[in-house]
């Protein structure tokens, strides 16, 4: 028995050094790369290149500039109502693709994911023809005589953001939300309406509690990427259209001031790392990520 | 600034390799080496090449051209003062503001391109006197040459917005109310912040200490409410301009060249203030190989055959006297030429020093 | 209350998701109509039908290269990306100390954004002297990108699953790479082949860090935002379209596939 459990106790042992390649990989092009470019971040920038003098200024500018601190605080308030409005528009069509059973449901989920398999260039652009002054929309609108003159509002502001954020994101946060509702079982609302549970009773105390890891898994993921925004914000928002991601990009396109890019990238993955902290800390990783218990 | 005028024309999508991806320290390996006299490796704006230019430069130089993608100015000096960066490409050519500094290095000796020999490139002798201040030089050795130059000015939509009219002939027309929700600026610090500073009649635009920057931050703010969008790139100011989204704009030379191609009517605005001119100077990286064909393409740069085709086919001007020679006065109004003939009215794109703060003040425009 | 009407589908609810459809597709089939104007404007007014742009789209070579290219590149990386995800997930069934820190670490590639991640490979390529290219930079991205979510979809499958089995194979003498081809992986399976097809689907649609690190070989979109970035690009949507046609007919035959290797698992699923 002893014997037994002691080739186990090694195998286990052996068998941890499987993480090691996925752990590798990402040692060299994930976190090595961030340990390194926190090392540009204080390098000097001169006009014949990058020298290694060390140099705290690229983070004294970011604290004394106000527009950094603004840009990063407009950045994080879009990612939050981009994050609550995908909710509110994904929660519901997830409990109608739970609900559904057999070939509905997949031609419906096949026709939930078909849009997403455009590239994702078309699926911002598309809201130029969309919206603008000559689109669609105030093409319908001139058409049908509602309006007499089309209307400017509907694009160039932070509204188009939220539609174009909104709609390129809608499928990561549909999909867990849809996953973890499917693996509800029905027999569980019947349960609390024969107890006699209003249907809204049901979503409270049933549906809602059993739907929170997909709810928070869509979230997050949600999130951080609309932090990361880039594109969107550029072609979409206008002459305020601009998010962390667009002042980063700039120190590298326009500027070649490297350690100003490399300290403010290194400040956006430190605050979206300390909410993401905040997020474990509130609700445990395990039910963020996992989605069932254990 | 960097995101530059300098992109090719519109003749043919498949002809270009161009994409708007960073500047910066970095290498571009997999371009072919050259063949012994033969073949060179250049990094140019691609529409200097592109078209017919290339055959032209190849049979008069004797050469085979391997145009890479070209990003910005910016970009260019990057990769030149980059490790390895002097041995890449046999020919560079980029903005002389951006070029002047890094490719002569901190001090004698320090240079990271070759001299030119002026006995292989006679035509040297041809750079209009207006240019001769854009030489590169240093203790009477030539290090870069002015090649092509350019301008930038308002563009407008002529259905829309009168020719010959004084506010349409002036900076004015992209800041003040008249097309309030019709204009487009270049999201860029350094052109917009030159412009605006032109227009409120600042005599040394380069040369605004942070208080006179403060000023015009404030100002570009105030007329920000008649900005419909900024535009990074020039297909999407085409896009703008082609779709009416915008009746003007900030305007350079390939945005309305391609427009006109596709029969838009799209003009610019000679600006009273003074447009905003730049000049592009090619240079041959150190340790490349072919030099003496380098060389030859850069004395075939400003000959007649190239430089009298360079405008018609790309819209860009060229820095030899060649370039304007038989061209009639109308043409050469036209084109631009008007500028070195001192006849139209300009200001160098002349780069601050202190250009941090610049992008600073443009980032709180942007986000005010 | 009848079974009926308890089961039944709530009309708000099938109301809400008509909406919703409606709002995801009405830009598609804007794409769809404007692929075959005949303007040089992306976009109103409409001039007339057309084919031609379908024409540049078929005939231009450097797009179906670009296609060729995601294809290859998304293949490459799923597997690695699924492979390293597989081994990750099965080495976190044991205990060894460090093991709550993997989690987190793993899952770096999101917290860290596009733009950021783009530019850090640009930088530590650049500096390193290493090409950028598909093979190089790209799939390094790629993969990457691709890892944290492919390990998402992979452990929870995983941690369900049932190590007595395992162990008795073992116990009876099976080395471990025989337990893992004939008692785990069978039951892994559509785990598997989820995880491959989402992170091939993520690798397809890969955009910012690519962008950065593309040398002259491009993938799908960065070739599109390329063209458009360049000049006006009518021909646009019908590049989307045409992309869309391609995704859902490879997407299709992948359900097919693993619908089949489904079947086979579903038999000796709990």
């Amino acid at each position: 028995m002893n014997g037994a459990a002691t080739e186990r106790a090694s195998r286990r042992s052996r068998g941890a050094l499987l993480v090691v390649p996925a752990l590798l990989w990402l040692a060299v092009f994930a976190i090595g790369p961030l340990v390194f470019l926190t090392c540009v971040s204080f390098w000097t920038a001169t006009a014949f290149g990058l020298s290694t003098d060390l140099t705290t200024k690229a983070y004294a500018s970011i604290a004394t500039e106000p527009v950094y601190a603004r840009v990063l605080w407009q950045t994080l308030r879009i990612a939050i109502v981009t994050t609550l409005l995908a909710l509110l528009v994904s929660y519901p069509l997830a409990m109608f693709l739970a609900r559904l059973r057999g070939g509905a449901k997949t031609a419906a989920v096949v026709l939930l994911f078909l849009p997403f398999w455009t590239s994702y260039v078309v699926r911002t652009f598309v809201w130029l023809p969309m919206l603008g002054r000559n689109g669609l929309i105030n093409q319908l609108l001139l058409g049908m005589g509602i309006v007499d003159k089309p209307i400017d509002w509907l694009l160039y502001n932070e509204g188009a953001v939220y539609v174009g954020l909104v709609y390129v994101y809608t499928l990561y946060m549909t999909l867990p939300i849809y996953l973890s509702l499917d693996r509800l079982d029905p027999a569980l609302v019947e349960a609390a309406s024969d107890l006699g549970a209003s249907p809204l009773q049901a979503f409270r105390r049933v549906i809602l509690p059993l739907s929170l890891p997909g709810v928070w898994s869509g979230c997050t993921m949600v999130f951080l990427l609309a932090c990361g925004a880039y594109v969107t914000p550029q072609l979409l928002g206008g002459p305020s259209g601009q998010m962390f991601g667009n002042v980063i990009a700039s120190q590298f396109l326009n500027a070649t001031n490297w350690p100003l890019g490399a300290a403010l990238s290194i400040v956006l993955v430190a605050v979206v790392m300390a909410f993401m902290l905040l997020a474990i800390r509130k609700l445990g990783l395990q039910r963020i990520f996992m989605g069932e218990r254990g | 600034m960097s995101r530059d005028q300098s992109r090719s024309g519109g003749v043919d999508r498949r002809e270009f390799l161009k994409w708007s991806a960073a500047a910066g320290l970095g290498t571009f390996g997999g371009l072919a080496q050259a063949q012994a006299g033969a073949t060179l490796d250049v990094l140019l704006a691609n529409a200097l090449v592109g078209g017919p230019l290339k055959g032209i430069l190849e049979k008069e130089a004797n050469i085979k051209i391997n145009d890479a993608p070209f990003q910005s100015s910016t970009d260019v000096v990057s990769r030149l003062v980059a490790p390895g960066g002097t041995g890449r490409f046999n020919l560079m050519m980029s903005h002389s503001i951006f070029s002047r500094g890094p490719i002569l290095g901190e001090k004698a000796g320090a240079e990271k391109v070759s001299a030119v020999d002026l006995k292989r490139v006679p035509n040297f002798a041809q750079v209009a006197d207006t240019f001769k201040s854009e030489i590169i030089d240093r203790d009477g050795k030539v290090y870069g040459v002015p090649v092509m130059w350019g301008y930038d000015s308002v563009l407008f939509n002529k259905d829309q917005v009168p020719e010959n009219d004084a506010y349409t002939q002036s900076w004015g027309c992209i800041f003040e109310d008249k097309y309030a929700g019709k204009i487009g600026w270049f999201d860029t610090a350094h052109q917009m912040i030159m412009a605006a500073a032109l227009y409120l009649g600042k005599a040394k635009p380069e040369q605004l200490d942070q208080n006179e920057l403060n000023e015009i931050g404030k100002f570009l703010i105030a007329k920000k409410k008649n900005v419909r969008t900024l535009w990074t790139s020039f297909a999407q100011a085409e896009n703008l301009l082609a779709s009416g989204e915008i009746i003007c704009t900030f305007g350079p030379i390939p945005v309305r060249y391609n427009l006109q191609k596709k029969n838009f009517p799209i003009t610019n605005a000679w600006c009273k203030e003074g447009v905003l001119s730049f000049v592009q100077t090619a240079y041959i990286p150190k340790d490349s190989k072919n030099q003496e064909a380098a060389h030859a393409m850069m004395n075939a740069m400003l000959g007649k055959s190239y430089a009298s085709q360079l405008s018609p086919v790309s819209g860009y001007l060229s820095a030899s006297k060649l370039g304007a020679q038989d061209l009639s006065a109308d043409e050469r109004k036209r084109w631009g030429y008007g500028i070195t003939e001192g006849t139209t009215r300009h200001y160098p794109l002349r780069m601050p020093p202190n250009l941090t703060n610049w992008i600073e003040v443009w980032s709180r425009v942007k986000s005010a | 209350m009848s079974t009926a009407k308890r089961n039944a589908m709530p009309w708000l609810l099938r109301g809400y998701a008509g909406m919703f459809y409606l709002f995801l597709y009405a830009p598609i089939a804007l794409l769809l109509a404007l692929s075959f104007n005949d303007s040089q404007v992306m976009g109103f007014p409409f001039k007339g039908a057309t084919l031609k742009w379908y024409g540049e789209v078929f005939t231009d070579g450097r797009l179906l290269d670009s296609i060729v290219n995601s294809f290859a590149v998304g293949l490459v990386a799923a597997l690695i990306a699924t492979v390293l995800a597989l081994l990750a997930a099965m080495g976190l069934r044991h205990s060894f100390p460090g093991r709550d820190a993997v989690i987190p670490l793993m899952l770096v590639p999101i917290i860290t954004p596009g733009i950021v991640s783009g530019v850090l490979l640009y930088v530590s390529f650049g500096i390193a002297g290493v090409p950028y290219g598909l093979w190089t930079a790209v799939l390094a991205a790629h993969v990457s990108w691709v890892l944290p979510f492919a390990f998402l979809t992979i452990y929870p499958r995983l941690h369900r699953f049932d190590r007595s089995l395992e162990e008795a194979a073992m116990d009876l003498g099976a080395t471990p790479v025989v337990v893992f081809r004939k008692v785990v992986l069978p039951l892994i399976r559509p785990g598997i082949i989820a995880t491959l097809l989402f992170s091939f689907t993520l690798s397809f649609d890969e955009f910012i860090r690519t962008l950065f690190v593309a040398g002259s070989e491009r993938t799908t979109p960065v070739y599109l935002w390329l063209l458009i970035v360049e000049q006006m690009a009518p021909f646009l949507p019908a590049v989307g379209v045409v992309i869309m046609l391609i995704s859902v007919t490879v997407a299709a035959l992948g359900f097919w596939v693993s619908g089949r290797a489904g079947k086979l698992a579903k038999q000796f699923e709990r």
